[in-house]
């Protein structure tokens, strides 16, 4: 379980998160949507260990973020982050395989050339293992990096494993957002906890069993995505039109529209 | 053109360059203004590791083992040094541009030196015992400080911003050579000050057993531990907080890489002054031959380093003879162009 105990952050000058509480079980996808400036990369950033909280605590398994050593801690959690940027003229396997690094002592093996090709085939790149990455599209270098986290935590394993994504379909076309929270909640499936920052709430409402949804640095409402997403609280948080559309099929959809 | 990429292929170059080294080391110790036939050397050296008790003749002796080797130790344990530190550095900084003389690591290692010279009377007085230290003490801290300068002022959030870099550089190059030239013009009776020329340009010519191999404890041992972060600095090109993603322990590693890095640029300026280019040019060759895996790059960077320096050092012997030139002048003769050809490819990727 990866637990959110009243966290919360101040830069010198401001407070950007307040006392944020909530929990990630393992095979649960949890979306965390809100405004811009809401606190969102930020409170990633305290979960992933980069950023001290200034009270509160964030725990990995029962063990807080801080006591977990560095090398551990990427055994279990992958962070897929906003934009990386990578200057140097690797292969796609190469940027793969670093995803392969904490579990690797000394060279890699067949099996750790198996799961970057599995990664691969997974995002739909299977055919790409030998080209440059800096010759890839944005869209394309994105789902390697995905495929890079896909290496790092995706094999099996009977110990807690989690995701933290910041904005995961940032520059992808429609098809490849939606196969890639199709990754994610496959991944939840097989018992990974995904926590992912969305800001496209259709997205939230197909693939994600709870959502958090954040504004004014705190946690507005936390719970099941229907309960949280309802038309109410999204006009309210959001500032707009928000309407329910119920597909044939049951899928439940907002229809956003500017306030009139 | 794109790099190697089957561990074979890769594993061959690799003893390519080796064999390049090698030969290089075998054309200094022979050609040089005294005339040694080859066979000369191999008695030398034989007799010289015990391997026969054949005696060859003193002049033989002197300058083969006594004048040519140590110079050609220093020569490969510099280049070697040099290369790994402009390798290492343009992983942290994550930029290919990042050359331990262009962003003056060389310079606050001269002008380190140089201090330690001036204030070789108050040192002598007050700790006789470390007199023989200060030197490379003051071009290591030297070194040390501007990287770690560097790095503070150029970092923000993880990224290293080129222009503050590179305009980091220049003040520090500025601030240095005003003091080695202060020095100089001062203090020009004074033997131990040498030429201008030497800071600034280097030289291999006073090459000795004993600087030769304090440079060469320094580089393997700096060696050691570089070698073996590879995979690190691999995760360091992501970021550095996908390089804490990926499970490196960011802030530790970062600050022994520097460390070392600096020292040993600072260890090479104290014996043979500020050669420059070396650390931008070879880790590129390296890196479009074998590829950005520092896992190959950083012992490609070694051996490619050595053997460069060899051949550089060849040139300022024999390009004049019999007067030497100094090798600083080659190694921007060479380096000079090629830093401006890769601002011009790096403008249209980054934008300074």
């Amino acid at each position: 379980m990866l637990e959110i105990n009243d966290v919360s952050f101040s830069y010198p000058t401001r407070k950007v998160l307040d006392s944020i509480r909530f929990s990630v079980e393992p095979g649960k996808v949890v979306a965390l949507l809100g405004t811009n400036g809401a606190g969102k990369s930020t409170l990633l950033k305290t979960i992933s260990g980069e950023l001290h909280p200034s009270s509160g605590q964030v725990a990995f398994d029962g063990k807080p973020v801080a006591d977990w050593q560095p090398l551990a801690l990427a055994r279990k959690r992958a962070v897929l982050p906003q934009t990386p940027t990578l200057a140097f003229n690797f292969s796609v396997r190469d940027v793969v395989m670093m995803g392969r690094s904490p579990h690797v002592k000394g060279a890699e093996t067949t099996h750790d050339r198996e799961i970057c090709q599995r990664a691969l085939e997974q995002v739909d790149l299977g055919d790409f293992v030998d080209r440059s990455y800096l010759q890839l599209s944005g869209g394309e270098r994105q789902r390697v990096h995905l495929a890079r986290v896909l290496a790092q935590i995706g094999e099996p394993s009977d110990e807690p494993r989690y995701l933290l994504m910041d904005e995961p379909v940032a520059g992808l076309d429609l098809a490849h957002q939606h196969s890639t929270l199709q990754i994610a909640r496959q991944l939840a499936n097989e018992g990974v906890g995904v926590l992912t920052v969305l800001h496209e709430l259709n997205l939230a409402l197909a693939y994600a069993d709870e959502t958090v949804l954040l504004h004014q640095n705190q946690v507005n409402a936390s719970g099941p995505t229907l309960e949280v997403l309802t038309e109410e609280r999204v006009s309210d948080v959001f500032e707009v039109r928000a309407t329910k559309y119920v597909h044939p099929d049951g899928l439940v959809s907002m229809l956003i529209a500017p306030r009139g | 053109m794109s790099p190697l990429r089957s561990t074979p292929a890769r594993t061959a170059l690799l003893i390519f360059f080796g064999v390049l080294a090698l030969l290089a080391a075998g054309a200094n110790l022979v050609f040089g203004t005294a005339e040694i036939p080859l066979a000369k050397l191999f008695e030398v050296l034989a007799y010289k590791l015990s391997l026969s008790s054949t005696e060859p003749d003193a002049l033989s002796r002197t300058v083969i083992w006594d004048l040519r080797m140590p110079r050609v130790i220093m020569a490969a344990a510099v280049g070697a040094s040099l290369s790994l530190s402009g390798a290492v550095m343009q992983g942290l900084f994550r930029n290919p541009l990042a050359d331990p003389g262009i962003i003056g690591v060389s310079s606050g290692a001269a002008a380190g030196g140089v201090l330690a010279i001036l204030l070789g009377g108050v040192i002598a007085q007050t700790l006789p015992d470390f007199v023989q230290y200060a030197l490379p003490t003051f071009a290591i801290a030297g070194g040390v400080g501007v990287t770690f300068l560097i790095y503070r002022l150029s970092s923000i959030g993880g990224r290293t911003h080129i222009a503050t870099m590179l305009l980091t550089g220049i003040a520090v190059n500025a601030l240095a050579a005003a003091l080695i030239g202060f020095a100089v013009t001062r203090f020009a009776d004074d033997a131990q000050i040498r030429s201008i020329t030497f800071w600034t340009l280097g030289s291999l010519m006073g090459a000795t057993w004993q600087s030769a191999l304090t440079v060469t404890g320094v580089a393997v041992a700096g060696s050691l531990y570089i070698l073996r972060q590879g995979r690190a600095l691999n995760a360091f090109l992501l970021g550095e907080s996908e390089a804490f993603q990926l499970g490196v322990s960011v802030q530790t590693v970062k600050r022994i890489l520097i460390f070392i890095s600096a020292a040993m640029v600072g260890i090479t300026v104290a014996g043979c002054g500020i050669i420059g280019f070396i650390g931008l040019v070879v880790p590129h060759m390296v890196r479009l031959t074998l590829g950005p895996d520092h896992r190959w790059l950083l012992p490609g960077s070694c051996v490619l380093g050595a053997a460069t320096l060899l051949l550089a050092d060849f040139g300022a012997r024999t390009l004049v003879a019999p007067a030497e030139l100094q090798i600083g002048i080659l190694t921007a003769l060479i380096g000079g162009p090629f830093f401006l050809f890769l601002l011009m490819a790096q403008k249209r990727r980054f934008a300074l």
